[in-house]
């Protein structure tokens, strides 16, 4: 089920009534119970099968957990969701490479991906190494654990919520309130114009590029590079904000996954803004265990490509993805490699912001690309100048100016504030007040009538 | 004093839901206005929009205008008797709602032909099938003196529908106008939001319309050709009995390869059953596919699509009114 669709919006308000009645009688176990059923629903609703998986991967990391200091049931731990996830995920990518690398035809399995495994398998491996590290108490309720691994809004495409962030919510009496339902609603809002609104219409320009690159005049191969960007961060960032609003309305916080990031001025800064919940796990379970910076320089360019690296085959069992997060890594090295200003000019800022954002761009084509062939297309077609067909495409024009505008808007109230850094914010309205509501309505309306109805899979899900 | 706050609160939002129609409203009188249809009171096609009302398109191309005295997306209104040289039929391709009206087959063609004489009826929906099974009651209404254009997007049609095309018993488009459902739609946010639910649900949205896609196309049968001769030759008989020959204009659906080829249909063999089932019976046949390629290959321009739509397929855009137009035009030179 999407959140994009009639099933959702339907699905979600019988859940929140249902929660919302157990709430005021005053079962907090039977809600909690409930919400791990209706997660497990929303999750068998694409493939019944796949919530025996996510059980599994729930049972395992439970089991494990409470015998953490247990090396073997650690191991046990880990080992679980990485091998649900190779498996599912890259057994057949494997075995193709192989076969490409011996000349011998290996066969395929006919493997199909759960929806979501590479973010809940992540979930269960931070609760355990959390465990393991005493970062955390392992928790004896399983309806609890459950719930913290599968929990609807984050299930199948983040943010990658942590144990220690999420998991003592669940123990204390989180409320539905009016106060978090407005939050969340507008949230909502925003995340649904983001992905249904923009992402979406933007796909089928994207879509059209990639499919015959040798067809497009160069403005418009750049355009549709251009595209892309706006698409997966709209895409991916409205994802989010539906998920954090969702879980708001039931009372539950889930920090910001997306903070602006094309106004990163290096690429450092772009992976703290840029899916900040994939980033930080990245960090915190891969990069520091490796040793960090902790090891001298080039260790820690080491650790940092290996991190990307697995970052970048993380999104997708594919080569281009492999070398997306290579790309990064490399970038990454070359950025700790930079000697650094102390307080760089406007120009120079302004400078950082356009290389940054244009590196990334030139990412996103390897990203987006099915296969190296397809993106050396596109960027050839780019470099040469190439002639063909002449039409841009307005919701790019919509979607890139709506990114220009939030960050002019962003920069102008740091600035007003006084703030060094600048941050991302959503202009919530007051629903209490009569123009509020109206515009409340408004913004539903125009969501619902402007979105576009075709097929368009969040691009996460894939992931 | 809890219910009087409570009373208070759903007045709010009430009275907020009522000022947010209105304002959506408002938006979508410029972005997705469409004027209701009523059955059609001569049959020369099976309903019309309002008359002499403004509509507006944003959802695939960006479009409007006004309808004209009958109903139909025309410059020209009507006035009976008025000579009618070239009379347009055929699908929402001609009716050419996405494009700006003076840039439609008919208005382009009015304009080379220098004078009043083009008058189109496409409406949405009409196949060749269904104008067939029309042109009688068209031709007699406005008894076209030189051609009747009868567009097609598709070459291709179900032995089922021809047969009823051919016996009068081809389902006509319904219209709801009356009744609570017509009152809905003079709401133009309560339309869009009809149209885009059906588009979640699968329905079709917007502008969803059948289309032959260039590999979904069936196999033509010897009965299908049988039935299609007759079709044309009493077409060819009715156009006649004003004066007029029938301009059969196929216009294929387009799209492109991964290698950056323009596709059409692989209709070869249905083209030429076409071809000479016109020549038979006296009607020209005009095939665009050859200068859409040529367009395609030598100016990289396509007859479909728009800045809001996926590039190169859906409804006819400017360029491609433009080249039909003109092909048309020649034709009637030469005929001339």
């Amino acid at each position: 089920m999407s959140f994009a669709s009639i099933e959702f919006i339907l699905f979600f308000t019988v859940c929140l009534a249902v929660a919302g009645l157990l709430q005021r009688l005053g079962r907090s176990r039977a809600r909690a119970c409930f919400l791990l059923l209706a997660s497990y629903f929303f999750y068998g609703y694409w493939d019944w099968r796949f919530c025996f998986l996510l059980l599994f991967v729930s049972l395992a990391a439970y089991l494990s957990a409470l015998a953490a200091r247990n090396k073997a049931a650690f191991l046990a731990g880990v080992t679980v969701p990485l091998a649900a996830l190779a498996f599912f995920k890259y057994f057949n990518f494997f075995l193709d490479s192989a076969s490409a690398l011996l000349g011998v035809p290996l066969g395929s399995l006919r493997i199909i991906l759960p929806v979501g495994i590479s973010f809940y398998t992540f979930q269960a491996l931070s609760y355990v190494i959390d465990v393991c590290r005493g970062k955390l108490e392992p928790e004896r309720d399983f309806i609890r654990l459950a719930l913290y691994i599968s929990f609807f809004p984050q299930l199948v495409a983040g943010p990658i919520v942590r144990a220690v962030d999420f998991l003592p919510q669940l123990k204390e009496d989180r409320r539905i309130t009016a106060a978090r339902l407005k939050t969340g609603l507008q949230l909502m809002a925003f995340g649904l114009f983001k992905k249904i609104v923009l992402a979406d219409h933007i796909s089928v320009f994207v879509d059209d590029v990639f499919y015959a690159p040798s067809a497009y005049h160069w403005a418009i191969l750049l355009l549709g590079v251009l595209s892309y960007s706006a698409q997966i961060y709209f895409d991916f960032s409205g994802y989010s904000d539906i998920a954090i609003g969702c879980a708001k309305c039931f009372g539950y916080d889930f920090l910001p996954n997306f903070d602006l990031p094309y106004l990163s001025q290096n690429v450092t800064v772009f992976w703290r803004r840029w899916h900040i919940s994939l980033s930080t796990w990245l960090r915190e379970y891969l990069y520091i265990p490796l040793g960090g910076n902790r090891r001298g320089k080039p260790r820690q360019y080491l650790n940092l490509m290996i991190t990307m690296l697995l970052g970048g085959l993380w999104h997708g069992a594919n080569w281009t993805f492999l070398f997306w997060g290579g790309l990064h890594g490399l970038a990454l090295c070359l950025d700790k490699l930079r000697p650094k200003r102390e307080n760089p000019g406007p120009a120079a800022r302004l400078l950082g912001v356009l290389g940054t954002y244009l590196f990334v761009c030139f990412a996103w084509i390897f990203f987006r690309a099915d296969s190296f062939g397809l993106a050396w297309q596109v960027i050839k077609g780019i470099g040469s100048f190439q002639q063909g067909i002449v039409q841009p495409f307005f919701w790019s024009f919509v979607g890139l100016a709506a990114l220009a505008a939030a960050s002019l808007a962003a920069v102008l109230r740091a600035r007003k504030n006084g703030e060094e850094t600048v941050r991302g914010f959503y202009p919530l309205v007051n629903l209490d007040r009569f123009w509020g509501l109206t515009a409340f309505f408004i913004a539903w309306g125009l969501i619902f009538g402007l979105a576009f109805t075709g097929e368009a899979p969040f691009v996460y899900f894939q992931f | 004093m809890r219910t009087k706050r409570v009373l208070w609160s759903l007045g709010k939002v009430f009275a907020a839901g009522c000022t947010a129609l209105a304002v959506l409203t408002g938006i979508c009188l410029f972005y997705y206005n469409i004027p209701t249809h009523f059955p059609s009171p001569d049959g020369a096609t099976d309903y019309r929009w309002e008359p002499d009302t403004f509509y507006s398109r944003g959802t695939e191309g960006f479009a409007w205008g006004k309808t004209n005295n009958e109903g139909y997306v025309n410059l020209v209104d009507y006035r009976p008797g008025m000579p009618v040289q070239v009379l347009v039929m055929g699908s929402s391709h001609m009716e050419a709602y996405h494009v700006p009206p003076e840039e439609s087959t008919a208005s382009r063609l009015n304009a080379r032909l220098g004078g009043e004489s083009v008058y189109s009826i496409g409406v949405s929906g009409h196949t060749l099938p269904t104008c067939l099974c029309n042109l009688a009651a068209a031709v007699e209404k406005y008894r076209p003196s030189a051609y009747v254009v009868l567009e097609t997007g598709t070459l291709f049609f179900s032995e089922a529908n021809l047969e009823a095309a051919l016996n009068g018993s081809l389902a006509e488009i319904p219209s709801h106008a009356g009744g609570l459902v017509g009152l809905l739609q003079q709401n133009q946010f309560l339309r869009l939001c009809y149209a885009q639910l059906k588009g979640f649900l699968g329905q079709g949205g917007q502008d969803s319309e059948a289309e032959a896609s260039p590999d979904s196309a069936p196999a033509a049968s010897a009965r299908t050709a049988d039935l299609l001769d007759a079709l044309l030759g009493r077409a060819a008989e009715t156009a006649a009995s004003s004066g007029a020959k029938i301009i059969l204009l196929y216009q294929p659906s387009t799209q492109l390869s991964p290698e950056g080829q323009l596709l059409t249909p692989e209709d070869g063999e249905q083209r030429a059953l076409f071809s000479s089932l016109c020549e038979k019976n006296g009607l020209l046949f005009l095939d665009m596919t050859k200068r859409f390629h040529e367009e395609y290959e030598s100016r990289h321009i396509l007859p479909h699509g728009f800045i809001n739509s996926s590039v190169g397929s859906g409804h006819l855009n400017s360029a491609g009114h433009a080249m039909i137009a003109e092909e048309l035009y020649k034709l009637i030179e030469e005929g001339a």
